[in-house]
C-alpha cells in the first residue's frame, strides 16, 4: 500500500477515515466492511481487520490492516435472501391456495349440507305419500266394497223375495247387476294389488325356475279341467328373484296363453329360457288369437284389453302387474304377436352374484 | 239378557241387514244383541271404572265383531275384551272387510278366535253366516 494513492484505492474516504479512527480509539477493528478498487480496477466488497503496532515502550508504531474479499460471500448472501425471498413468495402464494381452498371446501360443505337437508325433507315428504297411499288404498279396499256388498245383497234379497213378482227380464237385469257388482269388486281387488306392487319389498331368492313353471302349470291344470294343451318347457335356466312375484308372472302370462288358445282346436303352449350377457331370457309361446302389433303400447297398460269382456274375461291388469314386478326386479318385458298367429311374451332378469 | 247367544257389533246399516237376512235364512233362532259402535259394546260389557258388568256376564257364545267402527275401534274392543279374565273365553270372531295382513296379524296377536273377511257376492256372505253360526253355536264346545 504504501505509496499508492489511497483516494484512489477507497471508494468510499470518509468510512475509510473513520475505519481509522476507530483504530486508534479501540486498539482494534474487526470485520470493517469498505468497498476498495482493487489493482484491476475492480471495485470490491472487503472486511478489515486492524491493529495498533506499538514498540516495547507502548509507544504507536503505525497500523497492521489487511483487508478481506467478500465478493463471494456477498453475493451468497444476496442469493440466500433472494432464495429466501422466493420462499417466503411461495408460501404466500401457497398459504393463499390453501385458504382459497379451504373456502371451496367450506361453500361444498355448505352446499352439502343443504341437499343433505333437501334430502331429509323429501325422504320425509315421500313417508308422507307413502302413508296415505297405504291409507288410501286400505280405506279404498273397505270403504268402496261395502257400498257393493249392499248392492249385492239386496238384489239377491230381491230375487229371492220377490221371485213371483219379477218378469223374466227384470230378474235378468237384477242378475246383471250382480254380475257386474263382482266384475267392480275385482278390478277394485286387482287395483289394490297392482298399486300394492310399487310399495311391497322384493325378497331376492335363489329361483328354480323350471320347477316354478310346472308348480303354476299344474296349478292352471286344476283350475281348467276341460282344456286339452299341448304344454313344453323347454330348459329353464335359475334366476334369483322374490319367489312370490316371479311365481306371479308365470301365473299371469301362462293363465293368459291358456285363456287366448281357448278357441284353438290344438292348442300349443311353449316356455323356456336362456342366457344372454348379463341376463337371462324368458319366454311364454302360444298358438292362441295373438294381438296387432298396432296397439302394442297399451299391452301393458293398466286396465288396457285388446279383447272384448264378452270374448276373454278379464280386467286386463295382469300384463301390467307381469311388467311391474320385472322392472322391480330390474328387467325388462317385451312381446310379440300377430291377430290369429299366436303371442310371444318374453321378460329378462338380470344375473347378479 | 238370558237368551242371548250372539253379539253383533256393526255399524254398517246394510250388512247388519244381511246378516239378519242370512240367520233369517238359516232358520237360526238364536237370541241377538246389536251394537253400532265400539263404545256401545264396551259399556254393555264394562262400568265406567273398567269392571265387568256381572249382571250382563251369562256370556254370549259368540261376539262377531266388525273391526271400522265409530268412537272405539273393533281392535282397540278386542283388546278390552281379552285382557279381562271375565270376558275372555267369550269367543271372538273378527268379521270385516279389510284383507289387511297387518289387521289379520294384529286381531290375532289380540287373541281373535276366528278371522273372516265379508264376501262381496251376497250368496258367499250368506253362507258365511249360516257356518259361522253353526260352527260357534252348535259344533264348538265353549269354556263354562
Amino acid at each position: 500500500m504504501i505509496g499508492s494513492n489511497f483516494s484512489n484505492y477507497f471508494t468510499e474516504p470518509e468510512k475509510a477515515d473513520k475505519g481509522y479512527k476507530l483504530v486508534f480509539e479501540k486498539g482494534i477493528v474487526r470485520d470493517y466492511p469498505l468497498s476498495i478498487r482493487n489493482s484491476s480496477g475492480q471495485v470490491i466488497d472487503v472486511l478489515y481487520n486492524a491493529s495498533l503496532y506499538k514498540n516495547d515502550a507502548g509507544e504507536v508504531q503505525g497500523i497492521f490492516a489487511a483487508a478481506r474479499d467478500i465478493t463471494a460471500l456477498k453475493r451468497a448472501e444476496k442469493e440466500l435472501k433472494a432464495a429466501h425471498d422466493e420462499l417466503e413468495l411461495r408460501v404466500e402464494e401457497r398459504t393463499d391456495e390453501l385458504k382459497r381452498a379451504n373456502n371451496t371446501l367450506e361453500v361444498e360443505i355448505h352446499e352439502r349440507k343443504e341437499v343433505e337437508k333437501l334430502i331429509a325433507l323429501r325422504t320425509k315428504l315421500l313417508e308422507v305419500t307413502n302413508k296415505e297411499l297405504e291409507s288410501f288404498s286400505y280405506s279404498v279396499s273397505h270403504d268402496l266394497r261395502a257400498p257393493l256388498r249392499a248392492i249385492d245383497g239386496y238384489s239377491r234379497m230381491i230375487l229371492r223375495d220377490q221371485r213371483d213378482h219379477l218378469n223374466d227380464d227384470a230378474k235378468r237385469k237384477f242378475e246383471l247387476i250382480r254380475s257386474n257388482t263382482q266384475m267392480m269388486g275385482k278390478l277394485i281387488d286387482d287395483l289394490l294389488a297392482f298399486s300394492r306392487l310399487g310399495r311391497l319389498e322384493i325378497n331376492m331368492t335363489r329361483l328354480d325356475m323350471e320347477g316354478l313353471v310346472n308348480n303354476v302349470w299344474m296349478e292352471l291344470q286344476i283350475i281348467n279341467p276341460d282344456r286339452r294343451i299341448d304344454f313344453k318347457v323347454d330348459t329353464v335356466p335359475a334366476s334369483k328373484g322374490d319367489r312370490t312375484l316371479i311365481k306371479q308372472v308365470y301365473s299371469n302370462l301362462l293363465s293368459n296363453a291358456v285363456k287366448y288358445t281357448k278357441n284353438r282346436d290344438q292348442a300349443r303352449i311353449e316356455t323356456g329360457g336362456y342366457k344372454r350377457e348379463n341376463e337371462n331370457v324368458y319366454y311364454v309361446k302360444d298358438n292362441g288369437v295373438g294381438f296387432d302389433m298396432d296397439y302394442y303400447d297399451k299391452l301393458f297398460g293398466v286396465f288396457q284389453r285388446l279383447h272384448s269382456t264378452d270374448e276373454y274375461e278379464g280386467t286386463g291388469v295382469g300384463l301390467a302387474i307381469v311388467q311391474r314386478i320385472i322392472h322391480r326386479h330390474g328387467g325388462s318385458v317385451w312381446a310379440e304377436g300377430q291377430v290369429e298367429e299366436g303371442a310371444a311374451f318374453y321378460f329378462t332378469l338380470p344375473i347378479k352374484d | 239378557m238370558d237368551n242371548i247367544d250372539i253379539v253383533i257389533v256393526e255399524d254398517n246399516y246394510h250388512d247388519v241387514e244381511m246378516i239378519l237376512d242370512a240367520l233369517n235364512e238359516s232358520g237360526i233362532k238364536s237370541g241377538f244383541l246389536i251394537f253400532r259402535d265400539g263404545a256401545e259394546v264396551v259399556q254393555h260389557f264394562f262400568d265406567p271404572a273398567g269392571r265387568v258388568i256381572s249382571g250382563n256376564l251369562r256370556p254370549p257364545k259368540l261376539i262377531l265383531l266388525d273391526l271400522k267402527l265409530p268412537k272405539i275401534n273393533g281392535m282397540e274392543v278386542l283388546q278390552l275384551l281379552k285382557s279381562d279374565d271375565k270376558t275372555k273365553y267369550i269367543p271372538v270372531v273378527v268379521f270385516t272387510s279389510s284383507n289387511e295382513s297387518r289387521d289379520r296379524m294384529e286381531s290375532y296377536k289380540l287373541g281373535a278366535n276366528s278371522y273372516l273377511v265379508k264376501p262381496l257376492d251376497a250368496d258367499q256372505f250368506a253362507e258365511h253366516i249360516r257356518q259361522i253360526i253353526n260352527y260357534w253355536l252348535n259344533l264348538n264346545i265353549n269354556v263354562d
